[in-house]
């Protein structure tokens, strides 16, 4: 019998006949895991999102097995006050639960979700937040973006566009006669510092959608969440 | 096979509904074939009436034998308020209170990325028709407490016009309920949804 405990967030949560559970859970050493548990009442407490301390025993690494969920004081409840935070919390456990493969540990990427849980609830903008995270995704899973100089001329001055099938940059001098086949680059990329406005997000979020589309969920038969268009700003919602 | 072919398909159809298994399947025909008269005939008789009488109806979605229900043709119902579920026993729960006076919406399900529910699977559009031609004061939003509903709430707040009164139902500790017991989340809440006595 293998056992296993470890710190995880539930992915998903589905009921199985009428009273038991299948969960699916990412913990920060084994990856991605599922298991049944007895007792749907039992477990209604535990939402998608939550950070939770799991045992998981199977007679196999490869059985469903069973999982055995404990709750850890977390920055949870915060987020369930705030909608608009919990619709990324909800995006980005659907990316996690549909990109990353199961037990392959990707403590990288635990360690970003967790911080984006715990930073959600005061950041003043929750698209910078899901941006931040899809283009961090991206780059764990080999399809980040190169950003250090232009694909054509080799300037590392004035980046202004991406690529959308190489996903490198491409300066404004270079790209001005491609500009419409282009994707826009956001400053705030090139800069940490920079301020992202409405504009700028709507920016990020097309070359993340466009890359996470493309490379990664096209290639497994699923596609970006309609409510992904929801974190978009109001204006630019029409074109997402 | 000690019950015949009638009987197996009668098992196997019963042991679908919640509640049931193979075992009390058996039981449970078992116990209406003895009292064929007094419970199998009365129970068909029942169900056939549902069956031919109940539907859902076309403004809210709860299940009722007229088309609109009789809660949405109601004159004592107040107009104004119109309150949210994920499902018809949700409005039977909210009924059971006895405290509200209101027109429902039942939504049949929450926006889900994970699930791949999206807004015109639950009939938002409707929804919002609903809010705009009823000229309603006040939304309120009596759904589950998960990250789902939350989204759902959002999403269809977004909607909705900025002058409306949207609420939804308070979070905390349960009447009965002990500290010592509750998940952190819930007592979370509760704390810093604290009311002043």
């Amino acid at each position: 019998m293998i056992t296993l405990t470890d710190d995880a967030i539930l992915l998903s949560k589905r009921r199985y006949g009428e009273r038991g559970v299948l969960l699916t859970v990412f913990t920060r050493h084994h990856g991605k895991r599922s298991g049944f548990a007895y007792s749907w009442s039992k477990h209604a407490a535990f939402q998608t999102g939550m950070t939770v301390t799991i045992t998981w025993k199977g007679r196999t690494d490869q059985h469903l097995g069973t999982l055995t969920l404990e709750s850890q004081p977390s920055v949870y409840t915060p987020l369930m006050a705030h909608p608009q935070r919990a619709l990324v919390v909800d995006i980005l456990c659907f990316y996690v639960h549909g990109l990353l493969p199961d037990h392959d540990p990707h403590p990288d990427v635990f360690d970003a979700l967790q911080q984006v849980k715990a930073d959600l609830p005061t950041h003043p903008s929750a698209p910078r937040v899901l941006a931040d995270f899809e283009r961090f995704l991206l780059t764990v899973l080999g399809f980040g973006c190169d950003l250090s100089q232009c694909a054509a001329t080799g300037d590392t001055h004035d980046l202004a566009y991406i690529s959308p099938k190489t996903g490198r940059a491409v300066s404004r001098v270079a790209g001005a006669p491609y500009h419409h086949r282009l994707l826009a680059l956001p400053p705030f990329w090139l800069s940490q510092d920079a301020e992202a406005s409405p504009s700028d997000l709507d920016k990020a979020l097309r070359i993340t959608g466009h890359f996470l589309q493309v490379c990664l969920l096209g290639p497994r038969s699923m596609t970006l969440p309609d409510l992904r268009a929801h974190l978009l700003p109001e204006g630019d919602r029409a074109c997402a | 096979m000690i019950q015949g072919e009638e009987m197996q398909q009668a098992i196997k159809v019963l042991a679908q509904l919640p509640g049931f298994g193979q075992r009390s399947a058996r039981r449970a025909l078992l116990h209406l074939l003895i009292h064929k008269d007094r419970k199998m005939a009365p129970l068909i008789q029942a169900l056939k009436t549902c069956h031919d009488t109940i539907v859902a109806c076309r403004m809210c979605g709860h299940l009722d034998t007229v088309n609109p229900c009789h809660i949405c043709q109601s004159p004592r119902r107040h107009r104004h308020q119109l309150c949210v579920v994920e499902s018809v026993s949700d409005l039977w729960a909210m009924e059971r209170t006895g405290s509200y006076h209101g027109l429902y919406h039942v939504l049949g399900g929450v926006l889900s990325a994970m699930d791949d529910v999206r807004p015109e699977h639950l009939g938002l559009s409707r929804l919002i028709e609903r809010v705009d031609d009823l000229q309603v004061e006040e939304v309120i939003f009596a759904l589950n407490a998960s990250l789902e509903a939350q989204t759902t709430v959002f999403v269809i707040t977004e909607s909705l016009p900025k002058s409306l009164k949207i609420t939804q139902l308070a979070q905390g500790i349960p009447i009965g309920g002990e500290l010592d017991y509750m998940d952190d989340a819930t007592l979370q809440t509760a704390l810093q949804r604290r009311g002043v006595l």
